[in-house]
């Protein structure tokens, strides 16, 4: 039986043939299936073999690969076989075969049974004479919602064991792990492989998001409790110790421009260093945090990253060491191997990994101060080439932002803590300005531990702390002094300088750093 | 680290604390040596290069 198609027909027409609908594109110049219709008994089948497949059903195909020629099963009204879909001339040879055409648009001048791989739809046509009509037809037969079409499908489970019985290539969510597996059968087994394998940087994020990875403290340097400048060995922003030996050079808090996307995250600060190198073995400018206890990464990989630059590619050196503390008997200090970072000219992250020797039968000194300490080497003599990598001698200027130290191989994104946090994690070592005051009676001059004040310190600092107090306003009190001083409370009390009522009014710094 | 003027402060005859100029500051430096004030003191005690003035005893009774 064959198939007629209307003549001339108009963009849209459509007609039904054996249950499958064809719609005629005028832009193509072809009769096209409509995805989805169809339905029933499911798509053509596509075979590859040397023999005819079994059972077939109309419409299906079958290259045999033996004689490189393509079958279609095909029902002529008065029996069922399978035809060369693009049967080659009589004669063999050269003549007659059926063309293959790759294009966007339909060849022209085109000969029935000539087939046209239409690029710009992935649709095959066959060009197909009827009784009063040739055409274009399309080849491709519909299935029923596609489910039993020649694609086929793939099974997905979603359970917490995995399926019994399965096929190569089903896939099975692991509701228990959170994991897609694929069951894969290689050269001699079959079992499930897990879709999804967690790469190293999956597992860093893991850690990256971990609350307290970074142990340096003020990394941002937000927190500038001793003052905004600095040319003396001392603490500069909190927690950051400046040691100058020699060579002189002066350390500030520079503020990012607003807006700037050098360094991510907007942060606020940034300290500069100015070095004015002077020549000497012992003469050094090093800028330097000591992390509290030495079990601090013991034995462990750790990844020191900070954004810097300089006004030259400069090299600095960094270094890290183990102090085990004082008084007792203390092992001596461990020195980790110095590793060089080029500095250039534009805020660069640099990122560097340290490996943290073990502790293991080291002995702390009973003073409880021991640390990691880790710092940046600017400018150093000789006598510091083994902590320095034989840095050398030089001058410059030299900015930081952002330091983070933290476990693993690879760097996370600057964990970034808000000013609170960051003050009151430098309360720990160093308390500013913190207000005191009092009031009594004294009975003459020179009375000591008056107008008493108990006062707890806004946080556990890391040991009994020294303490400054300046007076603001008082009513014959000399001085005020600390009182059963511990490294979370005192009582201040003031000095008579008179008898009768006495009072005052002051602010204590106290300071408990490494 | 510059330290002058440094002494031990006793309350009562017991040793309280060390009295010193730190970096220009007067200051109270707990006798405990998990102070680095304290043991910045005592290292330059014993290089000799800080000699401890007469000790400051007060009678807080008083």
């Amino acid at each position: 039986m064959a198939y007629n198609f209307p003549d001339s027909p108009s963009n849209g027409d459509t007609v039904t043939i054996n249950g499958i609908v064809y719609t005629y594109n005028s832009t193509k110049g072809a009769w096209k299936t409509t995805a989805g219709s169809g339905g029933g008994g499911g798509g053509a089948s596509v075979t590859v073999s040397e023999t005819a497949p079994t059972s077939p059903s109309e419409g299906d195909l079958w290259f045999d690969p033996s004689v490189l020629k393509t079958f279609v099963y095909y029902d002529d009204g008065t029996a069922n076989q399978w035809v060369q879909s693009n049967p080659t001339g009589s004669g063999g040879g050269a003549s007659g075969g059926a063309s293959v055409t790759v294009s966007e648009t339909a060849p022209t001048s085109p000969s029935a049974g000539d087939l046209w791989w239409s690029s710009s739809e992935a649709v095959m046509y066959i060009y197909y004479t009827d009784t009063d009509s040739s055409q274009w037809v399309s080849t491709s037969v519909p299935g029923a919602d596609g489910a039993d079409g020649a694609t086929g499908s793939v099974s997905v489970t979603t359970a917490d064991t995995a399926p019994s019985n399965p096929s190569d290539g089903e896939l099975w969510w692991n509701t228990d792990a959170n994991k897609l597996y694929i069951y894969y059968a290689d050269t001699d087994s079959s079992q499930w492989v897990q879709a999804t394998t967690p790469g190293a940087a999956g597992a860093n994020g893991t850690d990256g998001a971990t609350p307290g990875r970074n142990k340096i403290i003020n990394g941002n340097f937000d927190v500038w409790q001793y003052g905004t400048s600095f040319t003396a060995s001392g603490f500069t922003a909190d927690r950051w110790h400046l040691t100058n030996i020699g060579t002189s050079s002066t350390f500030t808090q520079q503020v990012f421009t607003l807006g700037q996307t050098d360094v991510p995250d907007n942060p606020a600060n940034y300290v500069r260093g100015v070095v004015s190198s002077v020549t000497g073995a012992g003469n050094t400018s090093v800028l330097k945090q000591k992390i509290e206890n030495v079990r601090t990464f013991q034995g462990q990989t750790v990844t020191l990253s900070f954004y810097a630059k300089a006004d030259a590619v400069k090299n600095i050196a960094v270094d890290l060491y183990q102090n085990f503390g004082t008084s007792g008997s203390p092992s001596t200090s461990v020195y980790i191997t110095p590793q060089k970072f080029a500095l250039s000219t534009t805020w660069t992250k640099y990122t560097k990994t340290f490996t943290i020797p073990s502790i293991t039968g080291k002995t702390l000194g009973t003073d409880n101060n021991d640390f990691l300490q880790l710092s940046f080497w600017l400018d150093a003599g000789s006598d510091f080439n083994s902590r320095t990598d034989t840095l050398g001698h030089q001058s410059g200027t030299f900015e930081f932002a952002q330091v983070q130290l933290e476990s693993g191989s690879s760097a996370t994104d600057f964990e970034h803590k808000s000013i609170g946090e960051t003050i009151q994690d430098c309360k720990r070592y160093y308390i500013k300005d913190l207000k005191i005051g009092g009031g009594g009676y004294a009975t003459g001059s020179g009375q000591t531990a008056r107008a008493m004040t108990s006062c707890t310190f806004p946080v556990e600092m890391r040991a009994s702390p020294t303490v400054n107090v300046t007076i603001g306003q008082s009513g014959s009190i000399s001085s005020v002094q600390a009182n059963s001083l511990t490294s979370h409370s005192c009582q201040f009390g003031g000095t008579s300088s008179a008898s009768g009522s006495i009072w005052y009014k002051a602010s204590a710094t106290l300071d408990a750093e490494l | 680290m510059n330290i002058t003027s440094a002494y031990i402060q006793q309350i009562d005859g017991v040793d309280h604390c060390i009295m010193a100029v730190i970096d220009g500051t007067q200051c109270q430096v707990p006798l405990t040596g998990g102070n680095r004030h304290y043991r910045e003191i005592m290292d330059q005690v014993e290089a000799g290069t800080l000699v401890m003035g007469d000790t400051v005893n007060i009678e807080e009774s008083n």
